[in-house]
C-alpha cells in the first residue's frame, strides 16, 4: 500500500516489508515417494493464503524469497517478490542435505545493510526430510547472531520418519513450539499452509499474537502415513 | 549587531495506529509539554510503550514516562543543573538526570501496581506471570527536548528519532545512533541500568537549528524511504514558513493518520518550532501543560528570551522569517528585552567566515570552510554544542559510527565508508563540503559530498587548542593528508580528490 497525501510532510508512504522465506531441502531424498513433487504442490497451495496474510495485514508488505539446499544452497527465489506476484517454480531434488549452507547463505541476507530498519522481523520456514549433511550448527550460530536473524519468526515442518526433528527444534529456538511432522502429502499441504500463515501472522503482527495449537490440524488431517 | 526576542512554539499530536484500532488496543504513545518561567524553558516529551504481548500496560507505562519526564527535567531545570549543563558535561546527564528519571518512573509504575493489581486476563495476554518483575509491564522508550534561551537540550532512551532543522533545510540527527537498535529492538525504561542508555545531545542557539522535532518510531516507519528524515523534515520546515504555524496545527493530525494507517503503528510527533517573538509578557507564570494522551493537536507558545547578541546577518538570513504572519523586517527590529538576572550571555558569533563544528570531546573547533586556506583555525572554548555524528544531507545519510568511521548511504541503497587516516567524531556541513573532526581533535577533514572523497585535510593546532581565551588562532598551516597542491589548488570547495 503507498499513499500519497497532497502538502504532506515527507515522502511517499508505505506497508513495511515482511520477508517470508521458505528454506526448502532438495536433497536426492526427496526425489524418493513423490516428496518433492508433494512440497511443490504444497508451496503452491500456501502461496495464495500468504495473500489473505498480507490483506488482513495492510500494513505489512509480503515479500516472498526461497532457498534451495542440497548439495550447498542457493536462491530459488532471489528478488524478493510481492506475494501477489509470485508464481512458484518446481524445485528438484539431489544431492545432499547441506543445511548449513542454507543457513549462512539466509544470514546473510539478514544482515542489518541487507534489511531496511522499517523492515517487520522475517518469517522463515524450514521445511526438510532428513539430517543434515554439513555444518549446521555454525550456519545457525552465524543466523542467531544476526538481530534479525535472531528475531525472524521460525518454523520447521519435517517430511517423514527420518526427519532430524533436534535440528529442526534447534532451528526453531523456542521451546514452546515443536516442529511439525508431515507422514503425507495431505498432512504437508495443511501443516506447511498453516506454519507459513502462521509465521506471517506472527512476524506482521505489531503486537506479537498469542500461541496457536497447531495439533489439531495434524489430527484432523487423514492418518495415513505414506514417508 | 543588533538583538532579538525569541520563542518556541511547540504542536504535540498522537495518532492511534491502525493495527491497534483493529486489534483493539489503545494508544502506546503519549506526549507532554511543560513550561517553566525559571530559565524560561519549555520541556516536552515523546514515549511510546512496547508493542510486545509482554508489554499489557505499556500505554499507561507512556504515559507515565512523559509525566515523569516533564517533573524531573523540569526541577533540574528549576534548581539550575540543566541550566549549568554544557557539550562537554553531557556524558553528566544520565548521573544527573537520568537516575531520578528512571527512578522516578519505576516508583510511578510500582504505585499504579499497588492500587491496579494485574488481572487474571492480563496474565493470560502477557503469557507469563507478571508480579515478579511488574515493571517490565509497563515498558516504554522516551524522547525529551528541554529549549530554554540558549540552548536545545535533547535526550533519547530508546528508538524513535529526534532531529534538528537548519535555517538552509538541513537536517542534523544530533543524538548520537545506538547500534543496538536494531531489528526492531530497542532499550528501555523497565530494562535494569536503563539510565545508561540514555543519550543526549546539546544544540546551541547560534546553531540555527529553527526546527525540532521528535517521533514516535511509527512516524519515521510509515515512509518507504530509509532516508524519510530528510524530506519530513525540510517539509516540515517549509509548511511552517510558507503556510504558518495555524495551518500546520490543523493539518498534523490528517498527517499522522495518513502515517498511523499505512505503517500501522502509533504515531506521536513534537514540533519545536523556533521562531522570533514578541517580548514576553512580564510576570508571566510557571505552568504545567501535560497532555499525555493528546486528542487535538497541543500548542503552547512561549517567548524565550535569548539574551545573546546575535549579529544582524545571522538573524536576517537564519532566524528571522520563521515569525508567524508578520514580515520579517519588523521582527528583526525588535529590541531585545532587560537580560533577566542570572541569564548568560553567550559569546559572541566569530565572523561570519568562520565557521564552528563541535569536536568530539567537545571543544569549539573554528574553521575556515575554504580549501584555499591550507590550516583550519581552532579554539579550545567550549561552545555548548552538539557533537554530530549522524546528518541527513541532500539525500543521502552520513553517519559516524563507535568505531570512529564515516559512512555515506544515498536514499536509493548505495553505501560508501569514507576512507579517512584516523577514526573521526563529529561533523558539519559547511561551504558545500562535510567537514569532520578526528577523535583526538587534531585533523579536521574536508569530504567532497559527490566523489565521496576527502579533499583537503587540516591539522588542528594544538597550541590553539589549549588556549582557553576563546579568540581565534591558527594553528598548523600544513595539510596532513595528500599533497600541499590538493589543498593548494583545489580553489572554489572542488578538491582533486585522492
Amino acid at each position: 500500500m503507498r499513499v500519497e497525501v497532497t502538502e504532506r510532510p515527507g515522502s511517499v508512504l508505505a506497508s513495511r516489508p515482511l520477508h517470508f522465506v521458505v528454506m526448502a531441502d532438495c536433497s536426492g531424498s526427496m526425489a524418493s515417494d513423490g516428496k518433492i513433487q508433494a512440497l511443490n504442490t504444497a508451496l503452491r497451495e500456501t502461496i495464495p493464503h500468504l495473500v489473505d496474510v498480507a490483506a488482513l495485514n495492510p500494513h505489512a508488505e509480503v515479500l516472498v524469497r526461497a532457498i534451495a539446499f542440497s548439495a550447498g544452497a542457493r536462491w530459488h527465489i532471489e528478488e524478493p517478490t510481492p506475494v501477489e506476484a509470485l508464481v512458484w517454480k518446481d524445485l528438484t531434488a539431489g544431492g545432499y542435505t547441506d543445511l548449513g549452507a542454507a543457513l549462512h547463505l539466509l544470514a546473510s541476507q539478514l544482515s542489518p545493510s541487507n534489511m531496511q530498519s522499517r523492515a517487520l522481523p522475517p518469517a522463515v520456514v524450514l521445511v526438510s526430510d532428513g539430517m543434515p549433511t554439513d555444518d549446521w550448527c555454525a550456519g545457525l550460530e552465524k543466523l542467531m547472531r544476526e538481530p534479525w536473524g535472531a528475531r525472524a519468526v521460525r518454523m520447521a515442518v519435517g517430511i517423514g520418519r527420518d526427519a532430524d526433528l533436534e535440528v529442526l527444534q534447534a532451528f526453531i529456538g523456542s521451546s514452546e513450539l515443536a516442529p511439525l511432522t508431515a507422514n503425507n502429502p495431505e498432512q504437508l499441504v495443511r501443516l506447511l499452509r498453516w506454519a507459513s500463515t502462521h509465521a506471517g501472522r506472527v512476524a506482521s503482527t505489531l503486537t506479537a499474537a498469542g500461541a496457536v495449537e497447531p495439533n489439531d490440524l495434524i489430527g484432523s488431517s487423514a492418518s495415513e502415513i505414506v514417508w | 549587531m543588533s538583538a532579538t526576542t525569541l520563542s518556541w512554539e511547540v504542536l504535540t499530536e498522537s495518532v492511534r495506529g491502525s493495527t491497534h484500532v483493529q486489534s483493539g488496543l489503545p494508544n502506546q504513545d503519549a506526549v507532554a509539554t511543560r513550561l517553566l518561567d525559571e530559565g524560561p524553558a519549555t520541556i516536552v516529551a515523546v514515549a511510546d510503550g512496547h508493542g510486545g504481548q509482554r508489554y499489557v500496560r505499556s500505554d499507561i507505562g507512556s504515559g507515565l514516562a512523559v509525566r515523569v519526564a516533564c517533573e524531573v527535567f523540569g526541577d533540574w531545570w528549576i534548581n539550575g543543573g540543566g541550566r549549568r549543563l554544557d557539550a562537554s558535561r553531557l556524558h553528566t546527564v544520565p548521573r544527573d538526570v537520568g537516575v531520578r528519571l528512571v527512578a522516578r518512573w519505576r516508583e510511578s509504575v510500582l504505585d499504579h501496581v499497588a492500587t491496579n493489581p494485574f488481572t487474571p486476563a492480563e496474565s493470560e495476554r502477557a503469557g507469563t506471570a507478571l508480579e515478579s518483575d511488574p515493571v517490565v509491564a509497563y515498558g516504554a522508550t522516551v524522547l525529551v527536548a528541554v529549549a530554554d534561551v540558549e540552548r536545545v537540550l535533547l535526550v533519547q532512551l530508546g528508538d524513535g528519532d529526534i532531529f534538528a532543522v537548519q535555517g538552509d533545510g538541513t537536517v542534523v540527527c544530533p543524538v548520537p545512533g545506538d547500534d543496538r537498535l536494531v531489528a526492531g529492538q530497542t532499550t528501555s525504561l523497565c530494562l535494569a541500568g536503563a539510565e545508561n542508555d540514555l543519550r543526549s545531545a546539546l544544540l546551541p542557539a547560534d546553531l540555527s537549528a529553527e526546527l525540532v522535532v521528535l517521533c514516535s518510531d511509527g512516524y519515521g516507519n510509515s515512509f518507504a524511504d530509509d532516508a524519510w528524515a530528510i524530506t519530513a523534515g525540510r517539509d516540515l520546515h517549509d509548511q511552517l514558513h510558507d503556510r504558518g504555524i495555524t495551518q500546520v496545527e490543523q493539518d498534523l493530525k490528517g498527517w499522522l493518520r495518513a502515517s498511523a494507517e499505512v505503517g500501522g503503528d502509533d504515531v506521536t510527533v513534537a514540533l519545536l518550532a523556533r521562531t522570533n517573538g514578541a517580548r514576553a509578557p512580564t510576570g508571566m507564570v510557571s505552568r504545567d501543560v501535560t497532555n499525555t494522551r493528546a486528542s487535538r493537536p497541543r500548542r503552547v507558545r512561549r517567548a524565550l528570551f535569548v539574551a545573546g547578541v546575535v549579529t544582524a546577518l545571522l538573524i536576517g538570513t537564519a532566524l528571522g522569517w520563521f515569525a508567524r504572519g508578520s514580515d520579517d523586517g519588523e521582527n528583526a527590529s525588535v529590541e531585545a528585552p532587560p537580560v533577566s538576572t542570572g541569564v548568560t550571555t553567550p559569546a559572541p558569533v566569530p565572523e561570519p567566515a568562520e565557521s564552528t563544528i563541535v569536536g568530539p570531546a567537545g571543544s569549539a573547533i573554528r574553521f575556515t570552510p575554504d580549501l584555499n586556506d591550507p590550516g583550519a583555525r581552532a579554539t579550545g572554548e567550549s561552545a555548548g554544542g552538539a557533537v554530530v555524528t549522524r546528518l541527513l544531507w541532500d539525500g543521502t545519510v552520513w553517519e559516524i559510527d563507535d568505531r570512529g568511521r564515516l559512512t555515506a548511504r544515498a536514499s536509493g541503497g548505495r553505501t560508501s565508508t569514507i576512507t579517512l587516516d584516523e577514526p573521526v567524531g563529529s561533523m558539519v556541513v559547511e561551504g558545500s563540503l562535510l567537514w569532520v573532526v578526528a577523535r583526538d581533535e587534531a585533523r579536521l577533514f574536508a569530504v567532497d559530498p559527490g566523489t565521496r572523497e576527502p579533499v583537503a585535510a587540516h591539522a588542528i593546532g594544538q597550541t590553539a587548542l589549549e588556549e582557553s581565551s576563546g579568540s581565534s588562532t591558527v594553528g598548523s598551516d600544513s595539510p596532513v593528508e595528500g599533497s600541499e597542491g590538493q589543498a593548494g589548488t583545489s580553489g572554489g570547495g572542488q578538491g582533486t580528490g585522492r
